[in-house]
């Protein structure tokens, strides 16, 4: 069974239509980035998995959106506790005013159901997934905002795997950050693999190529092709895609 | 480590795989001659299935590395040396296995005292020795001695003009058809093996385009002043 | 093609000219604010002691103090306060967070802002007519405090949707990120990081309400009283009715006039103490949620 699935999902905003009939399948444990340019449809296409396009006016979608072969778009399935098994990590660091601590615990203390100990145990756990343990260990209870941009975002990332989801949206998780940070983001992201499947918006190929095991190319809300990376960047299929990753834009 | 350090080290796992698998070749025609068991030339034959996969996996790897990676400087380098070396490995690998096929033919068509009077194991102990070399300081990536080769390249130009003379010698002497053929096989032997050394001074040379970014002996017949691409 | 720049002195003098400008009427604003204060410090300072503020008229409204007027207004304008903050909360709420900004949401907001030009004596006699009289409270602490909420409302409602609105987006939606629900991501963030907004905006909005007079007029300020009301069903002395009954209708208006100017004192000092706490509080807040 596929970790992920898209059935020739449309979507639409009001009438403009933003993603054309795209079909789309990942198995688990993997990195699936999705590349193109501005304005094709690649975060949307992201945002249909934890529903967050729900908030905005005028969406519609035809087509299945699957994980783990279930329909989340189904009328039983509650959006809220879907965004509880799917995490998301913003563009910009978003880590709340809070102490790093509670910035950690936040998703953990919205099921009021567990204790403070193993609270503790999942937010240690988190950041150390996140490579930031060693970093903050002395200084849980300062400010998430004294953290230096790179630092914050490997917080939103322990804030997202704190409560454990089976599935992570990223959507440009490094384009803020300076190449030093973002190579450290890279490189946990390959380990985090492991135990996660990750799906990736970069508008930054070599970023896609580097850390992806399969690429998604989207062109004006078209999928145009869907391949294992070393494939994709080697030799890619449709003509459309070699003029975008040669750099032939015009 | 980071992501490009571990894309290098798989990059230098592949390419020893392919050395490896040239050098026992090379080690297993040298052991026949030197023990003129010419049937057991024909054993060189038998891995080249095995080293036509590894060639392909390492092309592969070098156009991955390449395409995913983007690597620069040194890194870059080292790509390009690769493939050059791998080039010259395969033009060794060629002539190797056309050779221990005709000799394996040709050679028990000779005399052994007469035979013995051609120093052809010891030029191809040299050459072998001489690769060796070449091979190592590339995975060293050791500069200053792959710039030394040249003198180990002496002992293996000594080696083929005595071979050279003795042949023109004996063939100067009347011989049966299936005899003088032999001869000649020989000779192209000898100077294939020449051949073969002027790669291994290749693959020095690529070495040293990887460590210090020069063309050291490879344009030094163009102008050395001319930089530009 | 090179050009010659435009010459530059004009420019800076236009310059100058627009900071000297701004600045002096800034200044001459303060000047002005300065000078009301010192002109009540002038002619009150004198009346007013720690007697004045703490006993009650007597002979006939000639002689002792604000204490009445001053609890009474306390009494009306806190009472005021709770019931506008929530009611005003709620509705900022509802217009900033939840609303989907469709016709109700934009008939609302036509709605606040038609309440907020309505003149305070309309007020008055709005809760004159409903509370006093419709509803049988009388004139009352109960139905003052009614009467003043309605009219903080507007204020109240516009501070809550801006404070609620000021939060950035970017953390809302990173709470609704992590399955918080809409309610969830309300109050563990959205409201938590208003909070120093709101209550700044509450603390200002009571120093407004403590001066209002026209809906007090009709509503629950009583001219003469002996004792400190004991229910919120009594009408009470109120500190601007009171000074307006000394200047105006007072039985010995020459001695009760330096008392009025006091009684002004006192008021304009409890509205720079609220405004100087409402900052001091913004500002401490602030800094806790940051820490």
């Amino acid at each position: 069974m596929y970790k992920l699935q898209a059935e020739n999902v449309s979507v639409w905003y009001g009438t403009h239509q933003a993603l054309y009939e795209v079909s789309l399948a990942s198995e688990r444990n993997q990195i699936v980035a999705l590349i193109g340019p501005s304005g094709c449809g690649k975060s949307t296409f992201l945002r249909l998995f934890n529903r967050m396009n729900d908030f905005i006016p005028g969406f519609r979608l035809t087509g299945k959106v699957l994980i783990d072969g279930e329909d989340i778009y189904a009328p039983h399935v509650d959006p809220v506790l879907l965004r509880r098994r799917v995490g998301m990590v913003f563009q910009k660091p978003t880590p709340f005013p809070f102490s790093i601590y509670e910035n950690v615990a936040y998703g953990l203390r919205l099921q009021n159901r567990l204790s403070e100990k193993l609270i503790r145990e999942r937010v240690e756990q988190a950041l150390q997934q996140s490579a930031l343990w060693d970093e903050v260990k002395d200084k849980l209870k300062k400010s998430a905002l004294s953290l230096s941009g790179g630092q914050q975002q490997r917080l939103c990332i322990a804030r997202a795997l704190a409560v454990r989801p089976s599935l992570i949206l990223m959507d440009e998780p490094t384009s803020a950050l300076d190449p030093i940070s973002t190579a450290k983001i890279e490189e946990l992201l390959i380990d985090l693999k492991r135990s996660y499947t990750i799906v990736i918006v970069t508008h930054n190929m070599q970023q896609a190529a580097r850390i992806s095991d399969y690429t998604a190319f989207f062109k004006e809300g078209l999928l145009i092709e869907y391949g294992r990376t070393k494939d994709f960047f080697t030799n890619p299929q449709h003509p459309e895609t070699l003029r975008y990753i040669t750099g032939r834009f015009g | 480590m980071s992501l490009i350090e571990t894309e290098i080290l798989k990059l230098q796992a592949r390419t020893r795989q392919v050395t490896t698998i040239m050098q026992k070749r090379l080690e297993l025609f040298a052991d026949a001659v030197a023990a003129e068991d010419w049937d057991r030339l024909r054993e060189v034959r038998r891995y080249q299935a095995e080293a036509l996969a590894q060639d392909m996996r390492l092309d592969r790897r070098c156009a991955r590395i390449l395409a995913l990676h983007q690597p620069v400087a040194q890194d870059l380098r080292l790509v390009l040396a690769v493939l050059r070396m791998h080039f010259y490995l395969t033009e060794i690998s060629d002539r190797l296995e056309a050779l221990s096929e005709r000799l394996a033919i040709h050679m028990p068509k000779i005399p052994p005292e007469k035979l013995r009077r051609v120093p052809f194991a010891t030029l191809v102990q040299n050459v072998r020795q001489l690769l060796s070399s070449c091979l190592e300081a590339f995975f060293q990536a050791d500069s200053q001695w792959a710039k030394r080769i040249p003198k180990e390249d002496d002992a293996v130009d000594r080696s083929y003009e005595r071979c050279i003379r003795e042949i023109y010698t004996q063939v100067t002497a009347p011989l049966s058809y299936e005899e003088s053929q032999a001869w000649v096989e020989l000779a192209i032997a000898a100077k294939t093996f020449e051949k073969i050394a002027d790669y291994a001074i290749g693959i020095a040379d690529a070495s040293i385009y990887h460590t210090e970014g020069v063309y050291y002996w490879h344009r030094s017949q163009a102008s050395q002043s001319d930089t530009s691409s | 093609m090179p050009r010659s720049l435009p010459k530059r002195v004009p420019k800076r003098w236009g310059e100058a000219t627009l900071t000297l400008f701004t600045a002096a009427i800034s200044w001459s604003m303060l000047v002005a604010l300065v000078g009301v204060i010192g002109f009540l410090v002038y002619r009150g300072g004198k009346v007013v002691s720690w007697d004045f503020i703490t006993s009650p008229m007597r002979e006939g409204m000639q002689a002792g103090g604000i204490a009445i007027p001053l609890v009474g207004s306390l009494w009306v304008a806190t009472l005021a306060l709770l019931i506008g903050a929530l009611l005003g909360t709620a509705t900022g709420a509802y217009l900033s967070e939840f609303s989907s900004k469709g016709r109700l949401h934009r008939l609302i907001e036509l709605l606040v802002n038609t309440l907020a030009g309505i003149p305070s004596v309309v007020y008055g006699l709005f809760g004159l007519a409903l509370f006093v009289v419709a509803m049988g409270l009388g004139a009352s602490i109960l139905a003052g405090a009614l009467t003043l909420s309605l009219l903080s409302l507007p204020i109240l409602i516009r501070n809550a949707q801006e404070a609620f609105s000021g939060v950035s987006q970017e953390l809302k939606l990173a709470s609704i990120g992590m399955g918080a629900s809409p309610a969830q991501t309300f109050w563990r963030i959205t409201f938590r990081l208003a909070f120093p907004r709101l209550i700044t905006g509450y603390v200002l909005a009571m120093g407004r309400l403590l001066g209002e007079t026209a809906p007090i007029l009709f509503t629950v300020a009583a001219y003469y009283l002996p004792a400190y009301p004991r229910s919120p069903l009594e009408p009470t002395m109120m500190l601007p009715y009171h000074l307006y009954a000394l200047i105006t209708s007072g039985t010995n208006v020459a001695r009760t006039y330096p008392m009025a100017f006091g009684t002004a004192l006192v008021l304009v000092t409890l509205t720079l103490i609220l405004t100087i706490v409402a900052a001091v509080l913004r500002f401490r807040l602030k800094k806790r949620l940051h820490v």
